[in-house]
C-alpha cells in the first residue's frame, strides 16, 4: 500500500468534508425568499446543500476507508496504475513555467502593456528558458535566443492580428 | 425513414461548398496533428477551437468540431504505433498491439489497420447517430423533470465511477463541477448564489473559461512537469489498406463497432474506455488470444474500430437528451448553446435537420481521415517531431485570448486560470476532469429539474421514486454508489455473512 498517497487521502478527505460543510452552512443560511411564497423545496439553497451533504459524505468514507481502491483496467493484463512515476515530476520546471504563465494572465495583461508585446515577450521567455527538455534550464546559446525571440515575435503578431482584426476582439 | 434521407441528402449537399469543405478538411487535419501530439488531448483542441469558431456561422463552427474531434482521436493512433505513446488516451489500447507490429516491420500495415478501423468505425457510429438520435430523441419527450434530474445525476455518477481510478474521487470531482455550475444567479428566482456581492461571480462562472482552463492550462502545467525527449520516429512501409483484413476481421469489426457506440451513449465516458472495452471482448472472443499484446491484427482493429464508433456514440445522448457522452462531447455541447442550437428532446421537434447535418459533419470528417490517413502520412508524422515545450506557451497564449475574447472581460481569464491550477492539482492526486466537466454542464439540467420535479410534487419527494423509469434510474444511481465504495460493500458483506450465519449456523460451521 502506498502510504504517502493513503495519507493525502485523508487530507484530501479532510479539505473535501470542510469545503462540503461550508456549502451546506452556505446554502442553509441562503435567503428562502418566503417573502416571495415560494415552496420551501424549491429555495435556492436546495440542491447546493444537497450537493455540499453528498460531497461531505463522500469526504467522509475517503477519510475512514482504511485501504486503497484499486481497479483492474479493462485490458485486463495489467493492473491500473493511479500514481505517476516522481523521477519524472519535474517541480522546478513546472513551478518556473507557471509563474510565468500566472504573470502573464493574472498580473501584466490588462495592466496597460500592450498586448503584442506582453504577449511576445512572455513566449520568448517561456521558450528561451524551458525551450529544451533538460530539468534545469541551460545557459542560452546565440542560435536559441534568436529562434525565441522570431518564434515570439511571429506567434504574437498572428495572434494579435487574427483577434483584432478577424475576430474584432478590443484586446486588453 | 424517407424523410431522415432527404435531410440528410439535403445536409450533404448543403456541404459541399468549397469553404465548408476546406472547413471540414482543414479541420480534419487539425485535429489529426493535434491527436498525433502527445499532450494536446482532443478536449484541448476542441475547446480551443471554440474559442476560435465564436463568429463564425453556427453549422460551420460545429462542423469544425466535429471534423476536428474525430481527426484527434484517429491522429493519436500514430503515436502510438510509432513511439509507443498514445496521441490522444483512446489510443492508449492501440499502443499494445500497435507498437509490437512497428517493431515486427509492419508499421505501414499497423497505421493501414489503424486507418481501417477508424473509419469503419465511424461509419458505423454515423449510421447509429442517424438512426437511434430521433428514436432517443421522441421516447426523451415523454421523460419528465423527474427522469431528467436522475439522468443527469445518473451522468455524473457514472462518468466518475468509470473514468476515475477511484470512483469516490470521480464522484467527488463530479459534485464539485455541479456545485460551480450552481454558482450565480439560479435559473428559477434569479437569486445569486456563493456570489459574496461580487458582480462579475454573480454572473457565474462561464462554461467556455472553466473548459479551457481544465483542458488548455491544466494539460500545460502537466506537459510542462514531464519528462520528454524528442521521439525518433522508426521506418515503415506501405499504409495502404488490405481488403484481407477487413474480410476475415468483420466480426470483430461490427462487434466493436456496437461496443464503441454503447460505449459513447453511456454518459461522461468517453472513447478511451470504448477502445479499451472492444480490445478485451475481441481478445475474450478471440481464436488467436495468445496473439494479443504481441502484435495481434485483431486486437489493433477492435481498439480503433471501438474509440472512432464511439464519437458519433457519443454525439447521440448530447443531441436527444442534452446529456454528453463524453468529456469532448461536453464541450460540444457548450459550443452548440453559445452557437443557439437548443440541444436536448425538442431538437428533433424543433430543428430536426441538425441532427443530419451533424449526421453529415461526422461523414466528411471520415472522407478527411481517409484522405489525410492515407496519403499524408510522413508530414503528419514531422509534427511529433516538434517539442512540446514549444507548443504549449503557444497554447496558453490561445487559452487567455481565446478566453478573453468570449465577452472581453479579464475575469473570465483569471476563471481559466484558477480552474487550470485547480483541476491540475486535483489530477495529480487522481482526481479526474470529465466527471468535473460534466457536472459542470450538467449541473443547469439537474438543478432546475429538481426544483420543478419539486414544485410539481408539491413539495413532496415520491415521484422521484415512484414513476417508473424514474425508479429505475435511481435505482441504477444507488446501484453505482453502493456497489463502487468499498466501505459499504465490507458492511454489507459483513451483514450479509450475518444474516447467513444466523440462518444456517451449523452449515457455516461446517
Amino acid at each position: 500500500m502506498d502510504t504517502t498517497r493513503f495519507s493525502a487521502d485523508r487530507i484530501g478527505g479532510l479539505i473535501w468534508f470542510v469545503f462540503g460543510a461550508a456549502i451546506v452552512y452556505g446554502s442553509w443560511t441562503m435567503d428562502r425568499l418566503e417573502h416571495l411564497h415560494i415552496p420551501p423545496a424549491t429555495a435556492p439553497g436546495v440542491v447546493p446543500g444537497l450537493l455540499g451533504l453528498g460531497i461531505m459524505a463522500f469526504a467522509l468514507v475517503l477519510m475512514l476507508r482504511t485501504e486503497r481502491h484499486v481497479t483492474v483496467d479493462f485490458a485486463g493484463d495489467h493492473a491500473a496504475e493511479p500514481e505517476a512515476d516522481d523521477s519524472s515530476f519535474h517541480w522546478k520546471r513546472l513551478s518556473l513555467s507557471a509563474f510565468l504563465c500566472l504573470s502573464y494572465g493574472v498580473l501584466l495583461l490588462g495592466r496597460g502593456v500592450h498586448y503584442w508585446i506582453l504577449t511576445a515577450a512572455f513566449l520568448f521567455l517561456h521558450l528561451l528558458l524551458l525551450g529544451e527538455s533538460e530539468d534545469v534550464p541551460q545557459r542560452p546559446t546565440l542560435r536559441r535566443v534568436v529562434l525565441a525571440a522570431a518564434l515570439a515575435l511571429a506567434v504574437s503578431t498572428v495572434v494579435t492580428l487574427v483577434f483584432q482584426h478577424l475576430f474584432l476582439v478590443r484586446l486588453p | 425513414m424517407f424523410d431522415g434521407l432527404f435531410m440528410f441528402g439535403t445536409a450533404v449537399v448543403g456541404y459541399l461548398t468549397p469553404v465548408s469543405l476546406g472547413l471540414a478538411f482543414g479541420a480534419t487535419l487539425l485535429g489529426l496533428l493535434a491527436g498525433c501530439m502527445p499532450g494536446l488531448s482532443a478536449t484541448l483542441i476542441i475547446t480551443l477551437l471554440t474559442t476560435l469558431t465564436l463568429k463564425m456561422q453556427p453549422n460551420q463552427a460545429i462542423l469544425v468540431l466535429v471534423c476536428a474531434y474525430n481527426g484527434a482521436i484517429y491522429g493519436g493512433s500514430r503515436t502510438a504505433i510509432l513511439l509507443n505513446i498514445p496521441g490522444t488516451a483512446a489510443n492508449a489500447a492501440a499502443c499494445l498491439d500497435g507498437y509490437q507490429l512497428a517493431r515486427q516491420g509492419q508499421a505501414g500495415r499497423a497505421m493501414g489497420i489503424a486507418t481501417t478501423g477508424s473509419v469503419l468505425g465511424t461509419l458505423f457510429g454515423l449510421v447509429c447517430l442517424a438512426l437511434f438520435t430521433p428514436m432517443l430523441g421522441e421516447i426523451a419527450l415523454s421523460f419528465g423533470a423527474f427522469e431528467f434530474f436522475w439522468l443527469a445525476l445518473l451522468g455524473v455518477v457514472t462518468s466518475g465511477n468509470i473514468v476515475a481510478v477511484d470512483p469516490l474521487k470521480g464522484w467527488l470531482a463530479g459534485f464539485l463541477g455541479l456545485f460551480v455550475a450552481g454558482i450565480g444567479q439560479d435559473g428559477m428566482y434569479a437569486y445569486e448564489r456563493f456570489s459574496f456581492g461580487n458582480a462579475d461571480l454573480a454572473g457565474g462562472f462561464g462554461l467556455i473559461p472553466v473548459l479551457v482552463g481544465a483542458f488548455g492550462f491544466s494539460e500545460v502545467l502537466t506537459v510542462m512537469s514531464e519528462r520528454f525527449a524528442r521521439p525518433k520516429i522508426m521506418e515503415f512501409g506501405s499504409a495502404l489498406p488490405r481488403i484481407r483484413d477487413v474480410i476475415v476481421y468483420w466480426r470483430t469489426i461490427i462487434r466493436s463497432g456496437v461496443i464503441g457506440v454503447w460505449i459513447g451513449i453511456l454518459p461522461g465516458v468517453g472513447e478511451d474506455m470504448a477502445a479499451w472495452s472492444s480490445y478485451a471482448t475481441a481478445k475474450r472472443l478471440s481464436k488467436e488470444p495468445e496473439k494479443y499484446g504481441k502484435g495481434s491484427i485483431e486486437g489493433l482493429m477492435a481498439a480503433e474500430t471501438g474509440d472512432n464508433a464511439s464519437v458519433p456514440g457519443g454525439i447521440i445522448p448530447a443531441l436527444a437528451l442534452a446529456i454528453p457522452g463524453s468529456a469532448p462531447c461536453a464541450v460540444l455541447l457548450a459550443a452548440m448553446i453559445i452557437h443557439g442550437v437548443q440541444a436536448g428532446p425538442m431538437l428533433m421537434v424543433e430543428n430536426p435537420q441538425f441532427v443530419y447535418d451533424v449526421v453529415a459533419m461526422v461523414l466528411f470528417s471520415t472522407l478527411g481521415i481517409l484522405f489525410f490517413g492515407l496519403f499524408f502520412i510522413k508530414p503528419l508524422l514531422k509534427i511529433t517531431q516538434v517539442p512540446r515545450s514549444i507548443m504549449m506557451p503557444i497554447i496558453l497564449v490561445l487559452c487567455v485570448i481565446g478566453s478573453y475574447s468570449l465577452s472581453s472581460r479579464l475575469f473570465d481569464v483569471y476563471t481559466m486560470l484558477g480552474f487550470g491550477v485547480l483541476i491540475f492539482i486535483m489530477r495529480q492526486y487522481g482526481y479526474p476532469a470529465a466527471p468535473f466537466v460534466l457536472g459542470l454542464v450538467l449541473g443547469d439540467i439537474l438543478d432546475k429539474n429538481l426544483r420543478r420535479g419539486l414544485v410539481l410534487g408539491d413539495g413532496d419527494i415520491l415521484p422521484f421514486f415512484t414513476r417508473p423509469l424514474s425508479a429505475v434510474l435511481a435505482l441504477l444511481v444507488l446501484w453505482t454508489f453502493v456497489t463502487n465504495v468499498k466501505t459499504i460493500n465490507d458492511l454489507m458483506r459483513r451483514g450479509r455473512d450475518a444474516m447467513l450465519a444466523r440462518a444456517w449456523p451449523r452449515r457455516r460451521a461446517s
